[in-house]
């Protein structure tokens, strides 16, 4: 049923016409969505990988008073380095590579909607972090925390190289983000196959679609937070100089517009990922789909109104502060509706405990109580005394590592059958689940306790005497079984691509379109483009006799093609001539990394350098190839 | 700190034990002034609400994936009802309780600012990297004080404390005293503490200051009305004169180094503003905002090798003979 029957001639026609060159030039100048999605999840695992090292050394640090293993300006530079690229450069990549990988398979298409940009983003989003890391080098990494608070981070008290790396690395990084957030949601909207109608979007996709619209709201914030704070400091501006007129509560209420959205940004498509897994596992549609997405959305847009949270203290007016209170409490309601339908389809479904289904568990438990301590910071005068200190440490990272990393786990069990073929090692991963959860709680539960008892984040040590060395001394020792638990998932993912058992097109079962064609994903994607008639297209003749897809389009081998489609029913419009291989993605990421140095060590000829290559890559991208006809 | 005299009772979860066990511990859930305790049993009551909405959704979620379940078929097919779950357990029950801690919440912030009298005793707070001035303004400067890291006040009654930022921002907190309070240049801010009896409360600065930030400790000390009017002639007061020769030779080495660029010796020519006022030094507790206790090896260590002690902090070390050191230590312990 899944696959159509489709004669080799085609086939390789279709091979010949999608893959990608071999050698260094495929490498430099590929669009496979495919790859560009695996370049991202190894590139935001290694920068996961580095953030998990800072953060153990900080806990080191941390295990017992008085410690001098790090210097205080080292552990500054570690813990907000260990933000930045725990938030920037991994969180949000990870998710961008799922869903590079998976969105077209997903929703039936050949790549994503705008190829060239997509290898834009992947380079940027790699150079920009190699910017933001090369840093270290120089012994200068951004010191004033992810958050990067002014005047601390201004010139006047911090005149190194520190803050620059951070705002123009931000800056730069920003485009890559939000040109991927374009291209998801022209994906999305244009790509699909026909017949997948808004309504019958596999879960998967709504977080990342959500979350999208919310980038291109959120980023410019930040974007322009950075750019007044790069003039402030280098130009001699002085937006956020109290001395001279500015204000700094405005880069506060800047960076946190972006900021708690953020949060959001990068949580929405691990639980959506959780939700697609959930389903296969429980072996039924998901009870309450629709009430999913609309928690998706209602989180996202409601995400706009509760930055103040972060500022309670900074002594706005009550009525300010009561207004954010108020959001912020109800933006638990979604989460506790999708609680509540995840719980409603495990109890009428029938589970089959396989390892992503451990993880999506383990996700519910943690998510609902980084959601309830979420809530304990919701309430303005609580606030006072929970805000900056080990309880919202613990808070975040029952939000960020339970909703982020444990889905994102789930998901590389989920998806590794079929990114390449093979299964990952059930045995292994049960113990990689057990080790990783234990940890975890093990870590930072007792931070919450730290909190309660008056210990202040950042504070690189603590004298003895404050009754805080015992639960320091057990969240180190959780941190290292946590460090553990994900090498374990390392030593799965490497054993698994060589030894892993073959995995088959549809190894779990599942409903949702990816598994309709090959394990690994063939070039092409799909030989002939499915018309889908159900949410779970694979499951729905079983369910109701009806087949869920039917092949009725040609297998367009001819050229570089697939369909586009209309916005909301997915009625068949055009057919899409897709652009291939290219240098410009590469050579416009170098040039606008090239420009971003110059500004970095205030070379301006370097910047006009860069500027002349941005301009020239632009030109060649968009000079019409021999041929063809307008767009 | 005074464990005995907490009024507090709070109520008994899991985590109590943890806590009490850690005595010494600046817990705000121990709080010992009215401010503290509206925050605290607010918190008790959104932690308990929080453990019970845990445990019951972790009991179902385990109770929805291990029933014993009969030989279904292979898939199953969506049925009417099932989406019970989502309306009763996801808004309705979860609505009530948001709304309940809303207002609860709203009610406490309202209950804080109403116990501001207008007439209080006002102390001005100003946040350094990484020290804390403390400044009691009077009608003219001979009836103002002036010290650092410490601030006394009258026990049973609100204090209201004036924030001020010297360069970048900073967080006032007291954890059994009251909640945060940042401190930020540029805009005034105001924070309100009380202990309801006598005590030593330790506070420290909550928002990331730079490198230092760990070390920017600083201790309420609450007194008797009677003992806080005590400490306040005794700190109006101009520095006392040297008794002995090694004082006298100190007071002199000090007089005549960079030290009085920063520091300030009321009634001598030392008039420095960019360090701690040093007029009563040896009637403090702490030095270097909480790094060291005020004793004269700590004190001698941090005169000779500032940055030992508290690397990236703003005091340079002034060379000064072992001669001269010991002349300095005598004449700032006898700075009562």
């Amino acid at each position: 049923m899944a696959n159509p029957p489709v004669d080799a001639a085609t086939l390789a026609r279709l091979e010949r016409l999608w893959e990608t060159p071999r050698g260094l030039r495929g490498i430099l100048t590929t669009v496979d969505h495919k790859i560009i999605g695996k370049r991202y999840l190894i590139t935001a695992f290694l920068f996961l990988i580095a953030g998990g090292l800072e953060a153990f050394v900080m806990r080191l640090q941390l295990s017992r008073p008085g410690e001098h293993l790090l210097s205080p300006d080292q552990y500054n530079q570690l813990f907000t380095m260990h933000g930045v690229t725990m938030i920037f450069l991994y969180a949000a990549p990870i998710l961008s590579g799922f869903g590079n990988y998976l969105w077209p398979l997903a929703v039936g298409t050949r790549d994503m909607a705008f190829p060239r940009l997509n290898a834009l983003s992947y380079w940027i989003f790699l150079f920009a972090g190699l910017f933001l890391y090369s840093s270290f080098l120089l012994g200068q990494a951004p010191n004033a925390g992810w958050f990067n608070y002014v005047p601390l981070a201004g010139a006047g008290f911090n005149p190194g190289l520190n803050i620059d790396f951070y705002v123009l690395g931000i800056t730069f990084l920003g485009i890559s983000t939000t040109v991927g957030a374009v291209n998801f949601i022209v994906t999305l909207l244009k790509l699909r196959a026909p017949g997948m109608s808004i309504t019958r979007l596999p879960i998967l996709v709504w977080g990342t679609l959500s979350t999208s619209f919310a980038v291109i709201f959120a980023m410019p914030a930040l974007t322009v937070a950075c750019i007044m704070l790069y003039l402030d400091r280098r130009v001699g501006s002085h937006f956020f100089d109290a001395a001279k007129g500015g204000s700094p509560l405005l880069w506060q209420h800047l960076f946190w517009i972006f900021g708690h959205p953020w949060v959001y940004i990068i949580v929405l498509p691990g639980i959506s990922m959780a939700s697609e897994i959930l389903q296969t596992f429980t072996r039924r549609p998901l009870v309450g789909y629709s009430v999913l997405v609309g928690a998706t959305i209602a989180t996202t847009v409601l995400g706009f109104g509760v930055w103040v949270h972060h500022m309670f203290a900074t002594g706005l007016p009550p009525l300010a502060t009561t207004f954010f209170s108020a959001v912020s409490m109800t933006i638990a309601l979604p989460s506790a509706v999708s609680v509540f339908a995840w719980i409603a389809t495990i109890w009428h479904g029938k589970p089959v405990f396989r390892v992503p289904f451990l993880f999506v568990l383990g996700f519910i438990i943690l998510f609902v109580i980084g959601g309830v301590s979420g809530v304990a910071t919701a309430a303005v005068p609580y606030d006072w005394q929970l805000t900056d200190t080990y309880f919202v440490v613990a808070h975040l990272h029952y939000v960020l590592i339970g909703i982020n990393v444990f889905p994102v786990i789930a998901a590389a069990y989920y998806w590794f059958p079929k990114m390449t073929g093979r299964m990952m090692s059930e045995r292994l991963g049960r113990w990689n689940f057990w080790v990783m959860f234990l940890g975890f709680n093990l870590g930072f539960f007792p931070m919450h306790i730290a909190g309660l008892l008056g210990m202040p984040r950042r504070i690189y040590s603590y004298a003895p005497g404050m009754g805080w060395d015992l639960v320091n001394l057990v969240t180190t020792i959780g941190a290292g079984l946590f460090a553990v638990g994900i090498l374990l998932f390392l030593i799965n993912l490497v054993y698994s691509r060589r030894r892993g058992e073959p995995a088959g097109d549809n190894p779990w079962d599942a409903a949702s379109l990816e598994w309709a064609t090959g394990s690994p994903a063939p070039v092409y994607g799909f030989a002939r483009i499915p018309h889908v008639e159900s949410r779970v297209p694979l499951w729905e003749d079983r369910l109701s006799g009806i087949p869920g897809i039917r092949y009725e389009l040609p297998p367009l081998d001819q050229d570089h093609e697939t369909v586009g489609t209309s916005p909301l029913e997915g009625r068949l419009q055009a057919v899409l001539h897709m652009p291939s291989d290219s240098w410009w993605p590469l050579l416009l990421a170098v040039s606008m990394a090239t420009a971003t140095a110059g500004l970095l060590i205030s070379l301006w000829t370097v910047s006009i350098l860069g500027a002349l290559g941005i301009l020239g890559s632009v030109a060649g991208w968009l000079w019409p190839a021999p041929g063809s006809v307008a767009p | 700190m005074r464990l005995g005299s907490n009024r507090f009772r709070s109520p008994s979860v899991a985590i109590l034990p943890f806590i009490t066990a850690c005595a010494q511990a600046p817990s705000f859930m121990r709080p010992a002034g009215q401010f503290g305790e509206r925050e605290a049993w607010l918190g008790w009551v959104l932690l308990g609400i929080s453990s019970v909405v845990v445990v019951v959704i972790a009991v179902l979620v385990l109770a929805a994936a291990l029933r014993p379940r009969a030989g279904s078929p292979d898939l199953i097919r969506p049925a009417p009802g099932e989406t019970t779950w989502i309306t009763v357990g996801g808004a309705i029950i979860p609505a009530l309780i948001l709304a309940a801690a809303f207002v609860y919440s709203v009610v406490t912030t309202s209950a804080i600012t109403s116990s501001q009298p207008p007439a209080a005793i006002s102390i001005l707070v100003t946040g350094h990297q990484w020290w804390w001035e403390v400044n009691y303004p009077g009608l003219q400067p001979a009836q103002s004080i002036a010290t650092a890291n410490e601030i006394h006040i009258p026990a049973g009654v609100p204090v209201r404390i004036e924030l001020r930022s010297a360069d970048v921002i900073h967080s006032f907190w007291i954890p059994q005293l009251a909640g945060k309070t940042d401190v930020i240049p540029g805009h005034p801010n105001l924070a309100w503490i009380q202990a309801d009896t006598p005590g030593v409360y330790r506070g420290m600065c909550a928002e990331y200051c730079g490198s230092q930030h760990g070390n920017m400790g600083l201790i309420v000390v609450a007194d008797s009305p009677d003992r806080f009017r005590v400490w306040r002639e005794s700190q109006l007061a101009s520095a006392v004169q040297p008794t002995d020769p090694d004082q006298a030779i100190g007071r002199a080495v000090f007089e005549h180094s960079p030290c009085v660029g920063c520091h300030t010796i009321r009634g001598t020519p030392a008039l420095g503003k960019a360090g701690p006022d040093l007029t009563h030094l040896a009637s403090r507790q702490q030095l270097a905002a909480g790094a060291a206790p005020n004793t004269r090896g700590f004190l001698a260590g941090w005169i000779a090798d500032p940055q030992g002690i508290k690397p990236g902090n703003h005091m340079p070390r002034v060379p000064l003979t072992a001669q001269q050191l010991q002349g300095v230590l005598a004449y700032l312990e006898s700075l009562y």
